[in-house]
């Protein structure tokens, strides 16, 4: 299944020379990186690549040694405010608050995010999410599947232009990874979402991203969109494949 | 027997290899070191005061001056502030590393690999047993000799071979009242499913031993009683506390180690008893603090018996 | 505002949902009734001793000027209980603080947290707000059950001043809990693994707590003798006060060390509050402030050097984002 492709030209993440190091290694190295308006970015990479630190940089979380990032046009770390404002994020493997129900979570998480009438908005976001009859629940009750759309609905109660999702697939049975990608779709198209995913698993890439970017060792060595993608390596019979010649090369 | 030993060394491995474990027994062992250098720096001012009273009364013309009462006091003095340690830290660091002992097994997922090997629930029990007690039994080693060495190189008064064998009584018991409540970290890590209800029950019960029976036994404040001497020279139980004492007797391990403690080191009557003496005069309270030990071995051998490895995860 | 109101009211509800925090506020709650209790058969005991001497010096035909009838001073019934606030309140205040971070540390909650627009500081306050208000309730509720006890089950009617005094013994019971909740909140902030902040938090609170003022008490050099050192020879309290100017710097020592007890601050200042101390019986508020205001001091020293580091640490801390596992 591909996605309806509604990116525009307009850059809606740029990063320049965006770096991170930790003591004596370098987690980042000079990140140069435009994402536009409307795509489905996977951000590919083995593990310890530098993914995640790239998400935490571009939402706020921590601060680069050096080079910058903006995010809707604004700063991360002058205008970090503004940045929360108009993003979403979903981490790896968060468990949310156990004590509280699902819809608790929920109206905690939007009525920190600003928004104006928790409530209807909740119920909004679940119904688009095709979530029914969870708000009573304990969030210990739930599978996998269902906690991660949970998860997908509180990163999108305050309509966020950008969507990111750390690992969003990570633990999840085929259902529920079929589902999650119906609803990154979904998003994309009937939200106009810009859409930036960390992932290794290329099936999933090749099925609902519109462009990629490949990390090695925290330097990007690749990025284009799946079409050309696909095109340029066309020797190669699957994204899997394409990964692994692109990290040989390196 | 093999198995128990494997486990029990890998305990102990374990063990000392844990941060918190030298965190508090480093408090353990210091304190240890302090309460001999607490006493030896009173017993000396005691006695620079003493000095200083008897110049003082004999400026006003006082000729019968009593004796330093200091010197009637026994050797072992220097090791009263031991009991009180052993009450607080020694006990919660006896509850912590139970504790650990087997939520490390939980945490780790390893049980079920563990149990589809040919170990029985038993070998493990006495493995983990034989490993806690070890390690209890080192620590307590290494208080008693730096309590005995320092009370060498500080000396009250001179040291004399009974003296060591009374001190060597009081670690050995002081040994057995912490593995009492290591084991009920053991048994309630197995038993709750919730890491820190598992930790909370124990340390209530800790509470009730070291604070509140003793309370209910005497009318006196929780930590009035944590002295020996307090309790060594108690009134005699009236009304209400006469009865609470006969009742609650056989639960108040804290009251009966504190009070044997006192008389074996002669905390209270500033002379100790003859060993024998102490033995056979508490040999109700010994039994029981051996059979609350043996108990707990075996409720935590039936408790492992019931539990399912594949619920080790933990909950909160 | 609106923001910090609702992360208190979600940690409020946080803790009041957790099981093992309302177990252990109703072990307190026992704890305060057996104390009571035992406080008040402890009196009857003294009273019962003393009519039994009384009897039998009468029947004797001896004089009876000597003894002194037991006074009963309701307040002093709430001894027992302060001691159980200083060690077991502590625990439950550490267990607060260490639960409001590592909780979040465990579940992952902080990214979703930070990433929304809403400054550290402020949802620091607002987590401070929502415990400091259970610490509150708490201290209300107990001290609303004393009040209870001694009224409606003992049958005395407490004067306005007694009641005010309960009160602010309950205001420095709210402070001494809320010291050890933000140190807590600190040192789980500051380590990167919550279980060895617990743990550093408990060495903290066993040395201060009980360690501490056992060691004052042991250093005193009149507690080296059955029945009192300078009793034995023959020395009054006056001439002991002069002999000991000869050992000011021992004395000085003694008692500094007992000034770094947190807890021995709040036992001096609500043993005079409440009367435990006999010198302070029947005192007004004002004399008592006037004599305690240094342990005043030091409380509240405590409470806003623990707060400002606890909010400069949740705001500044890098660990905070570091997986534990």
């Amino acid at each position: 299944m591909k996605t309806n492709i509604q990116s525009s030209v307009v850059p809606i993440i740029v990063t320049q020379e965006l770096t991170k190091k930790y003591d004596n290694s370098i987690a980042l190295d000079s990140l140069c990186l435009s994402i536009n308006k409307g795509e489905i970015f996977g951000f590919l990479g083995h593990n310890g690549a530098g993914k995640t630190t790239t998400v935490s940089m571009l939402t706020t979380l921590i601060a680069p040694t050096s080079g910058s990032a903006s995010v809707c046009g604004f700063d991360t770390q002058k205008e970090s405010i503004e940045v929360q404002k108009c993003i979403g994020y979903l981490p790896e493997n968060v468990k949310f608050y156990d004590s509280l129900t699902a819809y608790e979570n929920l109206e905690y998480l939007a009525k920190l995010s600003g928004v104006k009438n928790p409530k209807e908005k909740i119920n909004e976001v679940l119904m688009f999410l095709e979530f029914d009859d969870v708000e009573k629940k304990k969030l210990g009750e739930f599978s996998k599947g269902m906690r991660q759309r949970i998860g997908i609905a509180q990163a999108i109660l305050h309509d966020p232009e950008v969507l990111f999702l750390d690992e969003p697939t990570s633990g999840l049975d085929p259902m529920g990874i079929k589902n999650l990608r119906k609803i990154i779709i979904k998003l994309n198209r009937e939200k106009g979402m810009t859409i930036f995913m960390n992932t290794h698993l290329l099936s999933e890439v090749a099925k609902t991203c519109t462009t990629i970017g490949v990390l090695n060792q925290g330097k990007l060595i690749y990025r284009d969109s799946l079409v050309h993608t696909m095109e340029r390596f066309h020797d190669e019979s699957s994204l899997e494949e394409i990964y692994f010649t692109l990290g040989d090369k390196h | 027997m093999e198995t128990t030993l494997i486990i029990a060394s890998a305990e102990i491995r374990a063990l000392f290899r844990e941060k918190t474990i030298y965190a508090i027994t480093g408090v353990f062992l210091l304190m240890t070191a302090a309460a001999s250098f607490i006493s030896w720096s009173t017993f000396t001012t005691a006695d620079a005061v003493y000095r200083a009273s008897v110049v003082y009364l004999h400026a006003r013309g006082v000729v019968a001056i009593p004796e330093n009462p200091l010197h009637s006091i026994p050797a072992l003095v220097s090791f009263d502030n031991l009991i009180i340690y052993v009450l607080l830290i020694g006990a919660l660091l006896a509850v912590i590393i139970g504790h650990r002992s087997f939520m490390r097994e939980r945490r780790s997922g390893i049980l079920q690999v563990l149990f589809t090997r040919p170990v029985s629930m038993r070998s493990f029990i006495f493995g983990k047993v034989l490993g806690l007690g070890s390690v209890l039994l080192g620590v307590m080693s290494i208080t008693a000799i730096i309590s005995i060495a320092s009370s060498f190189l500080l000396p009250l008064q001179q040291i004399s071979i009974e003296d060591i064998g009374h001190a060597l009584v009081f670690f050995f018991l002081s040994f057995l009242y912490m593995l009492f409540f290591a084991l009920c970290g053991l048994l309630f890590s197995i038993v709750v499913k919730s890491e820190s209800l598992a930790l909370f029950i124990p340390i209530c019960i800790w509470v009730g031993i070291t604070f509140v029976l003793p309370e209910l036994a005497t009318g006196l404040t929780p930590t009035a009683l944590l002295n020996p001497v307090t309790l060594l020279q108690l009134p005699v139980a009236e009304g209400f506390f006469n009865t609470a004492q006969h009742l609650l007797s056989p639960v108040s391990l804290g009251w009966h180690y504190t009070t044997m403690s006192g008389e074996l080191l002669g905390s209270s009557f500033r002379t100790s008893f003859p060993i024998l003496r102490v033995l056979t005069e508490h040999w109700i309270e010994i039994v029981t603090l051996c059979a609350s030990i043996f108990t707990l071995v075996i409720f935590s051998a039936i408790a492992l018996q019931r539990f399912d490895p594949r619920e080790g995860s933990i909950h909160e | 505002m609106d923001k910090i109101f609702t992360i208190a009211k979600k940690e409020y509800k946080d803790a009041v949902r957790n099981y093992v925090f309302v177990t252990f506020l109703a072990f307190l709650i026992v704890l305060t009734g057996i104390s009571m209790y035992v406080g008040a058969l402890n009196f009857h005991v003294k009273v019962s001793l003393f009519e039994k001497t009384y009897q039998a010096l009468i029947a004797a035909g001896q004089p009876v000027s000597t003894l002194t009838r037991p006074e009963f001073f309701p307040l002093q019934l709430l001894r027992a209980t302060i001691e159980y606030l200083e060690i077991i309140g502590a625990i439950l205040a550490i267990s607060l603080g260490y639960l409001s971070i590592a909780k979040e540390k465990g579940n992952n909650t902080l990214p979703l947290i930070f990433t929304r627009p809403i400054t550290r500081k402020k949802y620091y306050l607002g987590k401070l707000v929502g415990n400091l208000a259970l610490i509150v309730s708490v201290c209300a509720l107990l001290f609303i059950t004393i009040i209870g006890i001694i009224t409606f089950v003992g049958g005395i009617h407490l004067s306005s001043l007694e009641i005010a005094k309960i009160l602010l013994s309950a205001f420095a019971t709210f402070i001494y809990l809320s010291i050890f909740f933000l140190f807590a909140a600190l040192c789980t902030t500051l380590m990167r693994f919550p279980s060895n902040a617990l743990i550093l938090t408990f060495v903290v609170w066993l040395f201060f707590v009980l360690i501490v003022p056992q060691i004052g008490d042991t250093m005193d050099t009149d507690n080296q003798v059955p029945g009192g050192f300078f009793n034995a020879i023959h020395i009054d309290q006056p001439q002991s006060k002069i002999i000991l100017q000869q050992f000011t710097l021992y004395e000085t020592l003694r008692n500094g060390i007992e000034e770094t007890s947190i807890t021995k601050h709040y036992e001096r200042l609500t043993f005079a509050l409440l009367g435990i101390k006999d010198i302070y019986n029947g005192k007004s508020l004002g004399y008592i402030f006037l004599d305690k205001v240094w342990e005043v001091l030091w409380l509240l020293g405590f409470f806003f050097t623990f707060g400002t580091m606890s909010l400069y640490a949740f705001s500044r801390s890098k660990v905070l984002l570091q997986k534990v596992e």
